[in-house]
């Protein structure tokens, strides 16, 4: 097991981890503000084009989005448990939680291309691609558009997410984490919760007419 | 020394069943199809459930002021961005946006 | 003062940081903030040349009323390109990751940032967001302005992607170093350190913090959006989908008002560590120069709008930002007063830097004016798009920004370096920078309010002779700042070496040596009195600070 160093700026772990903790929710709110610049276009074109970009709402597929609302929730719940399962020492059971969270992540995005594929066959795609006969406004393009661009941002937070979650199993299964010096993992699951607090957000607006 | 284990197993769980339960309450109420308040009760909803995962399963509850304020700060300027641009679009006093495309148009260019 | 044996002493003197460790792997892998500083400090500096360069280019374009010496497509690239380097390759990163860097963890009394290694990254990120963004300049660059407005933007067949991609990670980096400094400014107070006598430069530049933090993602935001329209024609802002580029205006804006207070604060903490330092008194008001430095940061962000006067959007909208873009001129009204205040009954030292603070005084308040004035939008509807408005923010820009940058490259030139500079060339570059730059904007106030239009490549004859003049102005400030840089350069190895503080300033980064040990303090100081004390003797605050 690797010894935790300490930066040579901090009198002492306390410190350190707080300016760590602290560094990762401004960075946290950073990210926010990415996000912002989409729910802005997005709240603009609802307020322009009112009726029909609800009416595009209700023709999106809710089913394929609902189930992600549950997978992430379940996966937020399994990745709170890690860091709880850390902190009891139980080092084989907090990586079958990262795991389970990994596979969480990957099943949303498994079900996000299904929905994808199925958005293609209905030709209800972005600008100038869009094609769906029922809906020939410019609010449902709008809709459409501002909806692949945000699942499309928001997919590629989930793809990185998976990414950290494999290295935060590696370095939970080596050992690195310990039930008193824990708070990389903890900053990692953080960066989990915030995917799923943007598709908290997301969920409705897109899908729940 | 991270701070105690304050926040049992139970405890995690009954964030998770209360966002379950809320997120179950959002799609029952969608069906409702409540034009205007639909928006606002689902995004109300959308709140608490955020409120929960930050604070029990990010652990804000246990944290100090400076860490919640980041969040408070973010969610203000979030809503700034937000309130101002969709203040222009709805106060505008010019013709009324074309809904539709009309037969010349690039539309269904491709 | 008996002579005290000496236990509080440390043995021997530490190695400074330049000297501590020797060969080039030391410097590109370096944790060491001052370090970091000094690899930002040469990459900026170049990048301002480069944004020099072209600007010479469009002005020598600007002699004649049609083709000097390039055909307009390229015209186009020129203003681009000078004002994408300027404003996300030189002045946004400037005082922050050069000054901000060496100096704010020394204000603090701390021996670095907290988190080191992401300051590294920090510089990586800038050079390879450079390299890009050059990159993309050299496959033929882009014409659309540096403000990237859609439509044209998403269908202008120049290189958007590349240089759209270059910024992006600039952003990138620019959002790291000001998390760093947040952190750093919450978690790194030295012992006895209040939020109430921390340095005024340290406050400007965790003010800066948090707009970089807040509004740089919002930036990449648009322009991933503009970068994704331009490569696949999703349509986000197209109005034969529904689309409004009027929204794009109001993303990009939410970021780009506020980076102009990003490019302006930290000038104005530079500013309120030098005149207190140069003329012996402490600030006139501590508090007024704190409460403005967070108006304006806040403020900052609610005047976006009068970017738009002219776009469209609805007067309810717009008089909300005219009124705000007022009010929030107020707060640098409150520190010009201040600064002028805190000069009464001081001991002034006529030198280089205080010269860079009388020339910021004079310019900075002209363009701040015509902000106030632009901020009427009757009056906007004339200026608007005219050299009325690159009049006005060259003003602030280089009369504010660039000209605080200079007194700081003075200012703490021998706290870097150990130096001094040579002060009768560093007064007349003072002077020259002064006189090159008022002879370029001044004859482009005249031509903005007669109806000259911004970015345009030809224009009606009885405009040249204000073109002329302006071009000449240009070059005499090209040779200004080039002969204050040689004489800085030159002093790096053959100035004379200077004390640890030659201008006997209280404040705390001063109470180290000149150049610094590798972690900036022998022992952690404890640093619980005012840095603005000049009735405390230089002695007095050593002794306070570094007793054990």
């Amino acid at each position: 097991m690797r010894a935790h160093s300490l930066g040579e700026q901090y009198a002492d772990f306390a410190q350190q981890d707080h300016a760590l903790k602290l560094g990762m929710w401004v960075f946290l709110a950073s990210e926010l503000l990415l996000f912002a610049a989409l729910f802005a276009l997005y709240a603009a074109y609802r307020t322009m084009y009112g009726d029909d970009f609800r009416e595009a709402i209700a023709h999106n597929t809710l089913a394929y989005g609902t189930v992600n609302m549950y997978v992430l929730l379940c996966s937020s719940f399994t990745v709170a448990l890690s860091v709880w399962a850390v902190r009891q020492s139980r080092r084989v059971l907090a990586v079958v939680l990262l795991l389970s969270t990994m596979a969480l992540g990957i099943a949303f995005l498994v079900i996000k291309l299904l929905e994808y594929a199925e958005h293609f066959r209905e030709r209800a795609l972005p600008g100038p691609y869009f094609h769906m006969a029922e809906l020939p406004t410019f609010g449902a393009n709008r809709f459409f558009t501002m909806y692949w661009v945000m699942t499309g941002v928001h997919a590629f937070h989930v793809t990185g997410g998976v990414c950290l979650l494999g290295w935060l199993v590696h370095r939970t299964w080596s050992g690195h984490y310990t039930a008193a010096h824990h708070t990389g993992l903890e900053l990692g699951t953080m960066y989990w919760h915030l995917i799923d607090i943007i598709w908290i957000f997301l969920w409705p607006i897109l899908y729940l007419a | 020394m991270s701070e105690a284990n304050k926040v049992g197993a139970v405890a995690y769980l009954g964030t998770f069943a209360g966002l379950v339960v809320l997120a179950t309450l959002s799609l029952l109420l969608s069906f409702l199809h409540w034009k205007g308040g639909g928006l606002v009760v689902s995004l109300a909803i959308a709140v608490v459930k955020a409120v929960l995962v930050l604070f029990f399963f990010m652990h804000l509850a246990e944290q100090r002021f400076t860490n919640r304020i980041t969040m408070l700060v973010g969610l203000m300027f979030v809503s700034l961005l937000v309130g101002l641009t969709v203040a222009d679009v709805a106060t505008r006093h010019t013709f009324p946006s074309r809904t539709k495309p009309s037969p010349g148009d690039p539309f269904y260019s491709r | 003062m008996s002579a005290e044996p000496a236990t509080e002493v440390v043995a021997a003197p530490l190695p400074n940081y330049l000297e501590a460790e020797s060969g080039v792997a030391s410097w590109l892998n370096t944790r060491d903030h001052k370090r970091i500083a000094l690899l930002f400090y040469v990459s900026v500096l170049s990048m301002f040349a480069l944004g020099g360069v072209f600007a010479l280019a469009l002005r020598t374009e600007l002699l004649t009323p049609e083709r000097t010496v390039m055909d307009a497509m390229t015209y186009n690239r020129m203003f681009t390109l000078h004002g994408v380097t300027m404003v996300w390759l030189f002045l946004i990163p400037s005082i922050p990751t050069v000054f901000g860097n060496f100096i704010l963890p020394m204000q603090l009394g701390a021996r670095d940032l907290a988190f080191p290694k992401l300051n590294l990254i920090s510089w990586y990120l800038y050079v390879l967001g450079a390299i890009v963004t050059i990159a993309g300049m050299f496959a033929g660059g882009t014409d659309t302005g540096w403000t990237f407005y859609t439509p044209y933007s998403d269908s202008t067949p120049t290189r958007v992607v590349p240089v759209v991609i270059g910024i992006f990670i600039l952003g990138i980096s620019s959002i790291f170093t000001g998390l760093n400094f947040i952190i750093s400014v919450h978690t790194l107070r030295a012992r006895g350190m209040k939020w109430s006598t921390m340095p005024l430069f340290t406050w400007a530049i965790y003010g800066t913090s948090i707009m970089l933090v807040l509004a740089t993602p919002v930036l990449g935001m648009a322009l991933a959006l503009v970068g994704l329209d331009h490569a696949l024609a999703l349509g986000i802002f197209d109005p034969s989908v529904g689309g409004d580029p009027v929204l794009f205006q109001h993303i990009f804006w939410f970021y780009s008002h506020p980076a102009v207070y990003i490019m302006i604060l930290p000038a104005m903490g530079v500013i309120s560590e030098m005149v207190p330092t140069l003329s012996h008194r402490r600030p006139a008001s501590y508090t007024a120069i704190v409460v403005s430095t967070i108006g304006i940061a806040v403020v900052g962000f609610l005047t976006w709008g009068h970017h738009l006067f002219t776009a469209g959007i609805s007067e309810l909208d717009a008089g909300f930002f005219g009124v705000l873009s007022m009010f929030v001129a107020v707060f640098s009204a409150i520190k010009v007063f201040t600064w002028t205040l805190t000069l009464r009954r001081g001991s002034i030292l006529i030198t280089t830097p205080i010269l860079y603070f009388f020339s910021f005084l004079f310019l900075f308040v002209f363009g701040g004016m015509t902000g106030v004035a632009l901020a009427t939008q009757s009056l906007d509807i004339h200026w608007q798009d005219t050299y009325f408005i690159v009049a006005h923010f060259h003003f602030i820009m280089v009369g504010g920004s660039v000209t605080a940058f200079l007194g700081a490259a003075h200012y703490w030139f021998p706290k870097m370096f150990g130096r001094m500079y040579n002060e009768r060339v560093g007064t007349v570059g003072a002077i020259a920078v002064f006189m090159g730059f008022c002879l370029t904007f001044i004859p482009q106030f005249l031509l903005g309010n007669l109806g000259m239009p911004r970015r345009y490549y030809s224009y009606p004859a009885h405009f040249q002779w204000l073109h002329v003049l302006s071009t000449g102005g240009a070059f005499l400030l090209g040779g200004a700042l080039l002969l204050t840089l040689t004489n800085l350069l030159f002093a790096l190895k053959w100035g004379p070496r200077a004390g640890d503080n030659p201008w006997a300033s209280r404040s705390f980064e001063w109470l180290t040596t000149s150049p610094p040990p590798k972690h900036n303090f022998a022992t952690t100081p404890r640093l619980d009195y005012d840095p603005y004390d000049y009735s405390l003797s230089e002695e007095e605050c050593r002794a306070r600070a570094l007793a054990r």
